[in-house]
């Protein structure tokens, strides 16, 4: 998993296993830089606590942190001792039988929606489910690559119901905001970056906060094997480390 | 930490987070003696689960516990509110006494803020309407059965809770049921399963007023099917009201059996059409009093013309303006309003839908939507559905399946045709090149 590692650990006597357990961090909302997409935020923190709407429909490009949010919704709801349920619909092998009873649930979450456009049968689940859900007045949270209007769904029907709540586009971050989330995902792992460091950063990696946080999460790893603070040294090694399955 | 507790957090550290969320968070764990039970809320999510971290699970039990968990059942369960097998059933074995508006009302699965109050009135619906209130003040009496058909988010559902609602505060004794098509297959596979049939059946067949949403959904099950031709007899026979909606005429609903689809036009039958911008106005209007916010005229107008497809697509703008207004405290003003729905209305532009398309040429050739998703194939229908066929092809991203089935579910070989035969005509006959440039014109501005 680690083809590089033997080429830039300098400790190698002793070298620890270092798993990408350290990307498993939970996902937070409060993690979550909000910068332009702070009412989205807020609009899912308010159906994470069991107040708020219905039903909301999150859209974006790919690193705006659809998922993270998604996640983070469902353990705050969890930690409030709320039953929950998240449902990335891109996962291999998911059937539509997994939606039943789930409208019983507080809270369902569920991501990828264009992973089963166009196919008649989740489509047609999910409708019957959406319906369901409503009635029984529990809470639905949908993300998807596009809004409901240029998804390629084959039924109006479903189509339409995704048209029911407020839909927010998140906008991804710009430079000055992806910064500060750099500087505030090192510092809970108790890493100060320097500027430079920063500026590399925000040179050589791709600048979506998915990228970012994995790379600090790597870069966290790197510096706590070498016990040194990040250089840029220790980020290049971090971009250069095979990605790991996260 | 309890055990199950000490499991989770350590699994929390293993997992991804996708993991962790989607398999072990929904589920429920009971220390039963030597036997740790894990409630899963469905089988497809036991098995997954069991699959994939069964031994996983055990040897952490084993390890949390030193040695006195040796064993998992995977269970079904944890889901409490079990809802009741058979709707208009108490989940209590014997009902209380005189049970109040609200509990009929939930046990007969209607939403009580459906009502004719909350209903908008404009040219599209009112015939629908009309019929609907006439239904609910005499049961059984007026028209039987009520057949409701249009397209999607124009307010069928909103007029069958309605009249249900009116049935059930009006006769103490009425037993009302409304069920979506999708759930009363549902309901019957899970009596088979059950060895309750004949309950599901009592159950229907003994209702005062049956309401059946999207019957278009019962296309293809034909032991569903049957379940419901016996019920609509036992029910039609017995005076007993019965109200059906569908995308369609009844005579179009494909995969419908022929019996099913002849008692459906038995008694009325009504159309529901897309809003004009008025009664779009006077529907934003209502909301956002339901809402608690008031809208201003102007800002009513915008939203509305933007937004013509369904009713359900202004309410999510709504929602959305109303959720931004309390977000940055601002008033809604026009200004505010553009900036607030600029993505909602960014898809819109991008965007054209068979529907809007479908709504559009309806108008310009003085048709209703119904008639172009009908199977009628005079010329003076013929030729704008073909049009809006065209149009659909050349605005929308949908595939020529997508388009036929968007057009009362017609093959791709007849959009296909149609494509081709407006591109000939567009060459040869200068009305027909008029108006589609005209409908072009209007749908891209």
């Amino acid at each position: 998993m680690h083809a590089q590692s033997a080429d830039i650990g300098v400790n190698t006597t002793n070298p620890q296993l270092h798993l990408p357990i350290e990307l498993r961090r939970e996902p937070t909302l409060a993690e979550y830089l909000p910068g332009p997409n702070a009412e989205a935020v807020e609009a899912i923190s308010a159906m994470a606590a069991g107040s708020g709407e219905p039903f909301l429909f999150l859209f974006g490009s790919p690193g705006t942190g659809k998922t993270h949010l998604l996640q983070a919704a469902c353990l705050d709801a969890a930690q409030r001792g709320l039953k929950t349920h998240f449902i990335p619909l891109g996962t291999e092998g998911l059937e539509p039988e997994i939606l039943e009873n789930l409208e019983r649930s507080d809270l369902v979450a569920i991501d990828d929606l264009e992973a089963i456009a166009g196919d008649a049968n989740w489509e047609r689940t999910l409708f019957a489910f959406f319906n369901q859900i409503r009635a029984h007045g529990n809470r639905l949270l949908i993300a998807a690559g596009s809004a409901p209007d240029s998804l390629p769904l084959t039924l109006a029907d479903l189509r339409s119901r995704l048209q029911w709540g407020p839909r927010y586009c998140l906008i991804p971050l710009n430079d000055a905001e992806c910064e500060r989330l750099l500087i505030q995902s090192a510092a809970h792992r108790g890493m100060r970056l320097s500027d430079d460091v920063i500026r590399h950063i925000m040179h050589y990696s791709a600048r979506d906060p998915s990228s970012l946080m994995t790379l600090i999460a790597r870069l966290d790893s790197i510096s706590l094997r070498e016990q040194r603070q990040p250089t840029i040294r220790l980020v290049r090694s971090a971009m250069l480390e095979e990605s790991p399955d996260r | 930490m309890g055990l199950w507790d000490q499991c989770v957090k350590q699994l929390k550290g293993e997992l991804t987070s996708a993991e962790f969320n989607t398999w072990i968070l929904p589920l429920q764990a009971r220390v039963d003696g030597r036997l740790m039970r894990l409630l899963a809320p469905n089988r497809f999510v036991l098995d997954w689960t069991q699959k994939h971290y069964e031994r996983r699970l055990l040897d952490l039990c084993a390890e949390f516990s030193e040695g006195a968990i040796a064993q998992i059942v995977f269970e079904v369960g944890g889901l409490d509110k079990e809802a009741p097998i058979i709707p208009g059933y108490s989940r209590f074995e014997t009902p209380p006494p005189a049970p109040d508006l609200d509990e009929r009302r939930s046990s007969a699965n209607l939403n009580a803020d459906f009502t004719f109050d909350t209903f908008v009135e404009g040219k599209s619906n009112q015939i629908a309407r009309a019929a609907s209130m006439q239904i609910a003040q005499n049961p059984g009496t007026a028209y039987n059965p009520l057949f409701v058909y249009g397209g999607v988010g124009l307010g069928k559902t909103h007029l069958m809770h309605a009249l249900g609602n009116v049935i059930l505060a009006s006769n103490p004794n009425a037993r009302v049921v409304y069920l979506h098509s999708e759930r009363f297959v549902a309901e019957m596979i899970k009596a088979l399963q059950h060895n309750r049939i004949e309950e599901f059946k009592k159950t229907y067949r003994s209702v005062n007023a049956l309401l059946i949403d999207d019957v278009q959904f019962f296309a293809g099950k034909e032991r569903s099917q049957e379940e419901f031709f016996h019920t609509f007899n036992a029910l039609f026979e017995s005076r007993q009201q019965i109200v059906l909606s569908s995308d369609r005429f009844p005579k179009e609903v494909v995969g419908l059996e022929e019996r099913l689809k002849s008692r459906f036009g038995w008694g009325l039958t009504v159309s529901i059409d897309p809003p004009d911008l008025e009664t779009s106005v006077a529907i934003l209007h209502c909301k956002a009093s339901q809402l608690g916010v008031e809208l201003p005229e102007d800002v009513a107008f915008f939203v509305g013309k933007r937004i013509r497809s369904n009713i359900r697509e202004l309410e999510g703008a709504l929602r959305r303006l109303v959720a931004n207004s309390q977000f940055t405290g601002k008033p809604i003003t026009m200004e505010f309003a553009k900036h607030a729905l600029k993505d909602v209305l960014a898809a819109q532009d991008k965007q054209v839908s068979i529907e809007n398309i479908q709504k559009t040429v309806a108008e310009y050739f003085k048709l209703r939507t119904s008639d172009l998703l009908s199977a009628k194939r005079s010329r003076s229908l013929a030729r704008p559905r073909q049009i809006a066929m065209a149009l659909s092809k050349e605005l929308t991203k949908h595939s020529l399946p997508e388009i036929g089935n968007a057009f009362g579910g017609r093959d791709h070989t007849t959009v296909l045709h149609a494509t081709r035969k407006i591109k000939s005509l567009r060459e040869s006959d200068a009305a027909v090149e008029e108006d589609y440039k005209n409908l072009l014109r209007i749908l891209n501005s």
